[in-house]
């Protein structure tokens, strides 16, 4: 496959249009026209300098821009930790259902009877998945849910007048959002090294237990892809020191249906449902977090709770939580995405979510052991111990050998048209490069990928400069993030301040 | 000149009157009384290139070991620690234009704070020492 | 609904029965389970899992569509709620550029050469909102307004690390207010509420300037309010903060910017608001939507704006520029526990379709759809004060304004129904002494005359009752 992305030279939109020229008509009023009289110092004087163009236009300046851009739909995204999974069609257009967009959060229940119900079986299905009975949509994002479900633990504890409970243990190879949601809760952070094997070292856990520990934040699998076979005796470990357990569920993908996080000891969780549920990246989001939690934690959940009242087959909006954490979205939670993550549910059914956490499984254990041949990479940690939907390779030989490391094979890569694998995370791991091909690829798919991850770490080999200036193909080469750094202009309206000055454009290193 | 000892050709740590930390800082005392300091060469070069340095105030007061503030490469971020119990006396404000002035000269015009001690230095370590832990830390 | 088929085959999984025997055969293994030996017997789920089983494309189709259509929405009944989340239109245009895959399957731009779309469109956004605001700098989103303005009141203490105390007006949305408890919770950051004027509704200058001692970092109002008064006379406070050294936060409506001063032009520091009465998207039922965090350039102080933001840069090819993240070390990938924010997804898909809204809208249509809340605000507050229901502030005010209705407690749910009766969401209740309630009506540019008349009409059908 000869891959070539589109390359427009599109401009910055500013650049676009004329005076006069309109995008769009919206609806006018009928009311006649009068005076504003709001006072002149606090009056708009300059209109916002926006784009004057006509819709044609917008349309094709936003295109071209689409078209420099690859995604799930393009080819294989392997990006570990982050389940770049197949977003059905149908879930968008069901998203869009007029019932779904112009409802405001705020209308009598009475009129919102479908959402609420819909909200409600949604929290019932990822409760009974999570093995704990209790569940909110409020967090609009996994690290959301983190710092929501890091609330719910801090509540517990204060409520039983134990306000000593500072610590949050976590793995070295946890993801960046687990200590910076611990640190926005106001407990210290302790990070403990993974043991050879790359799971929990249990002695190191144990010399970080006291009676300082509120609780042990943890996803399993890891972020290596290994199952935490001892958590039951982590569990254990945390409980007896009167702490609780989080479960990190960005890697839930692996064990859907299979094993419930309640079972393995946990007592509250997130998903991610942008990641296990299929709800689309948006190229950064909206994405939508859910969290589930045991009896215990559930008098702190935050306000309003989703509740069914049988005697009137009503669900209504429950402010009346005594000990509630308060708010942490200003509303309910990303609705609409959850919607698309119940769809997806109630397409695969729970059949369906158990063949999908194998054949994730299938295909990460298929790519780890195609990969790991190639000289140069390795797998790091026991490479005896099955991997779940992800694993690790790390290129540090082959960094050594001919100082070609994860990030060029990365740009390698997407030159040829296919993504990189998430690469220089975990940290724990050097030149790590992560891989999640999820189960909508399929051999061929796989195959073909590793067919050219042979190929381009060849022409590495045959010539180092060859990785150190890709990638080629794509709509630009090889950006300079360091220029991006120094330089900080971050909006047209820097570029417009730096022209007046004579600065822009500014002078351009010379060609390779 | 000052004598150096230099490491695999490229991590150069220099001899007295500079003195050194265990997480690669080093300082010189001041006519003064007040101590200059700033990070190593094997700490800038280990770090890359740098983006920014954010730093405490003037008056701020530290405990031996204390993070006192960050340096920010491009792709990481590091503390960098109290040498000992100190107060910041002055801050080098011109990194803030061009943080890879440590690049330039770390020993140098690439100094971060001065400090004045306030319980004694005893903690510092001396250059052959500081070669050694250098030299475990590579082999690692 | 379904049946169990022995060899489960779905359109959401990619590989066949022959694909898995082919690589188990290459894996050495009989069966995928042999992947799972490492499981502890104890924690495998033996039971029957109670989730529905799977369906068809139509059959999921059919079910939420009968759910759905329990709801009724703005298109069916007229509204005027705001509080926040205000009815817009979002034009098939862009709508149409939304449903492109590129842009909604795409992840976060990590490898920004094939990511330009995305990162391009950002930083598009990130323009258009410092228009705007009158901001240099804006990030890429945070969840909402709410979660904004808690991310600010943190940042505010990170940039003057001396002090601890945030000032906030009584005048802020009550969720808002909730969500800022929340945010400093785990912070040493104290939260003191300034008073507003009875009669005004405006900020009580005495008393913020009172409150703007030693140990304050920052101060936020919002303009217009809650109430949807205008706070004309915060420049005095404004001026003061500055003096004391104290960053000064501002929590815009986004849609009255056509009408009403850009934040960045009387002195505020970091401005904050939602896009989706901008157009980022439809009321969804509050979410999605797309915080909204502008500031002025600082070398120091822009390092501590959470969130992602996109710059320029070069390429190897001489003249071809590109877009990248950039700043990315303090955030939580990199500077981990010392980061910014935990924020990693943010709302970028909604900070795109607000990109898309503006430049269809243009500066006209951001004008004129501002006149059209004005002017519908306006007239509706002349007709009521016509039959007698006054404004419970006496001040200037841009779409949105609270009526001193006092509907009593016990009869606030019957008053509902008999608005709901007349197809007519009412308007958020708020209540001074709950006791009685008053109306915070907010008009779209979506309402017409009927409309607000039909409004009227109803309060005198419930009045002679």
């Amino acid at each position: 496959m000869t891959y070539k992305q589109a390359t427009y030279d599109e401009p910055l939109i500013f650049e676009l249009g004329k005076p006069g020229r309109r995008g769009h008509l919206p609806p006018k009023t009928d009311v006649p026209p009068r005076e504003i009289t709001i006072p002149s110092n606090m009056k708009r004087k300059e209109p916002p300098q926006l784009p004057e163009i006509h819709e044609g236009e917008v349309v094709r300046h936003y295109l071209h821009l689409s078209q420099m851009n690859y995604c799930v739909d393009t080819g294989i995204y392997p990006l570990g930790s982050c389940t770049m999974k197949y977003n059905p069609k149908i879930n968008e257009a069901l998203a869009r259902n007029e019932k779904m967009c112009y409802i405001h959060p705020y209308q009598p229940e009475e009129t919102v009877q479908g959402i609420l119900e819909l909200i409600y079986n949604l929290q019932k299905i990822l409760s009974e998945l999570a093995g704990l009975p209790y569940c909110t949509l409020q967090p609009a994002a996994g690290a959301a849910g983190e710092y929501l479900g890091l609330n719910l633990i801090r509540a517990y504890h204060h409520d039983r007048g134990d306000y000593d409970r500072t610590d949050i243990i976590t793995p070295d190879s946890s993801h960046g959002t687990n200590p910076a949601s611990t640190v926005m809760n106001g407990f210290n952070i302790i990070e403990i090294e993974s043991n050879k094997d790359g799971q929990v070292d249990l002695e190191a856990l144990k010399a970080v237990v006291s009676e300082k520990t509120a609780g042990f934040m943890i996803t399993n699998p890891n972020t290596l892809g290994i199952f935490e076979s001892q958590i039951e005796e982590i569990a254990k470990i945390i409980h007896e020191a009167g702490g609780l357990l989080y479960y990190d569920g960005a890697n839930f993908n692996a064990i859907v249906g299979m094993i419930r996080p309640g079972e393995m000891g946990f007592d509250v969780l997130h998903f991610n449902l942008h990641k296990t549920f299929s709800t689309p990246h948006g190229g950064g989001g909206p994405g939508a977090g859910a969290v589930c939690c045991s009896e215990r934690l559930s008098s702190y959940l935050p306000v309003p709770v989703v509740e069914f009242d049988a005697e009137n087959n009503r669900h209504f909006l429950n402010y009346d939580i005594p000990k509630t954490v308060g708010k942490t979205h200003g509303y309910y939670g990303n609705i609409a995405i959850a919607l698309r993550g119940y769809a997806y549910i109630c397409a695969l059914g729970a059949e369906g979510l158990i063949e999908t956490s194998k054949q994730a499984v299938l295909n990460a254990n298929y790519v780890m052991r195609k990969l790991e041949e190639i000289d140069g990479l390795v797998l790091k940690f026991n490479r005896e111990l099955p991997r779940k939907h992800e694993c690790v390779l790390d290129a540090t030989p082959l960094k050594h050998e001919i100082s070609v490391g994860a990030m060029d094979i990365a740009k390698m890569l997407i030159s040829r048209g296919y993504h990189a694998p998430t690469v220089l995370f975990p940290l724990i791991v050097h030149e790590a490069l992560m891989i999640e091909p999820t189960e909508n690829e399929n051999k061929e798919s796989l195959d073909r990928y590793i067919e050219v991850f042979k190929e381009e770490i060849a022409k590495a080999r045959e010539n180092p400069q060859y990785a150190h200036d890709a990638p080629y193909n794509t709509a630009v080469g090889r950006v300079d993030d360091a220029w991006a750094t120094r330089n900080l202009i971050l909006s047209w309206k820097m570029i417009k301040e730096l022209e007046k000055k004579g600065q822009w454009p500014p002078k351009w290193p010379e060609e390779h | 000149m000052t004598e150096e000892i230099v490491i695999k050709d490229k991590y150069v740590i220099k001899k007295e009157p500079f003195k050194y930390t265990k997480t690669h800082e080093w300082v010189l005392k001041q006519e003064d009384g007040t101590w200059l300091y700033g990070i190593t060469g094997y700490a800038a070069t280990e770090l890359g290139e740098l983006a920014f340095v954010e730093f405490p105030e003037v008056g701020d007061t530290f405990e031996a070991e204390e993070s006192m503030g960050v340096i920010e490469a491009l792709k990481t971020v590091s503390d960098y620690y109290a040498p000992f119990d100190c107060e910041v006396v002055e801050i080098h404000e011109e990194l803030e234009d061009d943080a890879n002035i440590i690049h330039e000269d770390c020993y140098g015009e690439g100094w971060i704070l001065k400090v004045k001690p306030t319980n004694g230095t005893d903690t510092l370590i001396t250059a052959e020492e500081y070669a050694e832990i250098v030299k475990k830390e590579i082999e690692h | 609904m379904g049946v169990f088929l022995s060899n489960f085959s779905h359109p959401y999984i990619a590989n066949s029965e022959q694909d898995k025997e082919e690589m188990l055969t290459e894996l050495g293994l009989n069966s995928i389970d042999e992947l799972y030996s490492d499981i502890p017997e104890n924690i495998r789920f033996k039971g029957e899992l109670k989730v529905p089983h799977f369906q068809s494309e139509f059959e999921v189709k059919e079910h939420i569509e009968k759910l759905l259509s329990k709801n009724i929405s703005t298109r069916e009944y007229r509204s005027f709620l705001g509080g926040g989340v205000l009815d817009v239109y979002i034009p098939a245009a862009q709508d149409e550029l939304l449903r492109r895959t590129e842009f909604y399957s795409a992840y976060t731009p990590y490898q920004p050469e094939t990511s330009q779309g995305t990162l391009h469109t950002l930083f598009e956004y990130q323009s258009m909102i410092c228009e705007l605001l009158a901001m240099d700098t804006a990030n890429c989103t945070m969840y909402d307004w709410a979660t904004g303005l808690g991310e600010a009141a943190l940042m505010t203490a990170r940039i003057k690390k001396k002090g601890n105390k945030f000032l906030y007006t009584a005048a802020t949305a009550p969720n808002r207010k909730e969500v800022l408890k929340n945010y400093v919770s785990g912070a040493k950051l104290e939260l003191i509420e300034i008073p507003y004027d009875k009669e005004t509704g405006k900020m009580d200058k005495e008393k913020a300037i009172e409150l703007m001692s030693e140990g304050v970092v920052g101060i936020y109002f919002e303009n217009p309010n809650y109430f949807g008064v205008v706070e004309d006379e915060i420049e005095e406070v404004i001026k003061v903060a500055k003096e004391r050294k104290i960053v000064v936060v501002a929590g815009v409506d986004t849609s009255s910017l056509g009408i009403i001063e850009a934040p960045g032009n009387y002195g505020v520091d970091i401005a904050i608001g939602d896009a989706q009465p901008i157009g980022a998207g439809p009321l969804n039922f509050g979410g999605p939507l797309a915080g909204v965090f502008a500031m002025k350039f600082d070398k120091k102080w822009t390092r501590q704006m959470p969130g992602r933001i996109v710059g320029i840069t070069l390429t190897p090819k001489k003249g071809k520029w590109a877009f990248t993240n950039t700043l990315q070390t303090r955030e939580q990938h990199i500077k981990r526990f010392r980061a910014t924010s935990n924020i990693c997804t943010n709302e970028a898909l909604m900070a795109m379709s607000t990109a898309f809204h503006l430049a269809l809208l243009g500066p006209q249509g951001i004008k004129e759809t501002g006149e059209s809340m004005y002017y519908n605000a306006h007239y509706l507050k002349e007709e009521l004060e016509k039959i007698g229901v006054k404004t419970v502030f006496n001040s200037e005010f841009f779409n949105t304004f609270l009526i001193d209705l006092k509907i009593p407690k016990d009869k606030k749910e019957e008053f509902t129904k008999f608005m709901l009766e007349r197809k007519i969401f009412a308007g958020i209740p708020f209540s001074f002494d709950v006791e009685n309630y008053d109306y915070l009506i907010t008009t779209s540019y979506l309402l017409k005359k009927k409309d607000l008349d039909d409004y009227v009409k109803a309060i005198v059908e419930w009045r002679n009752e």
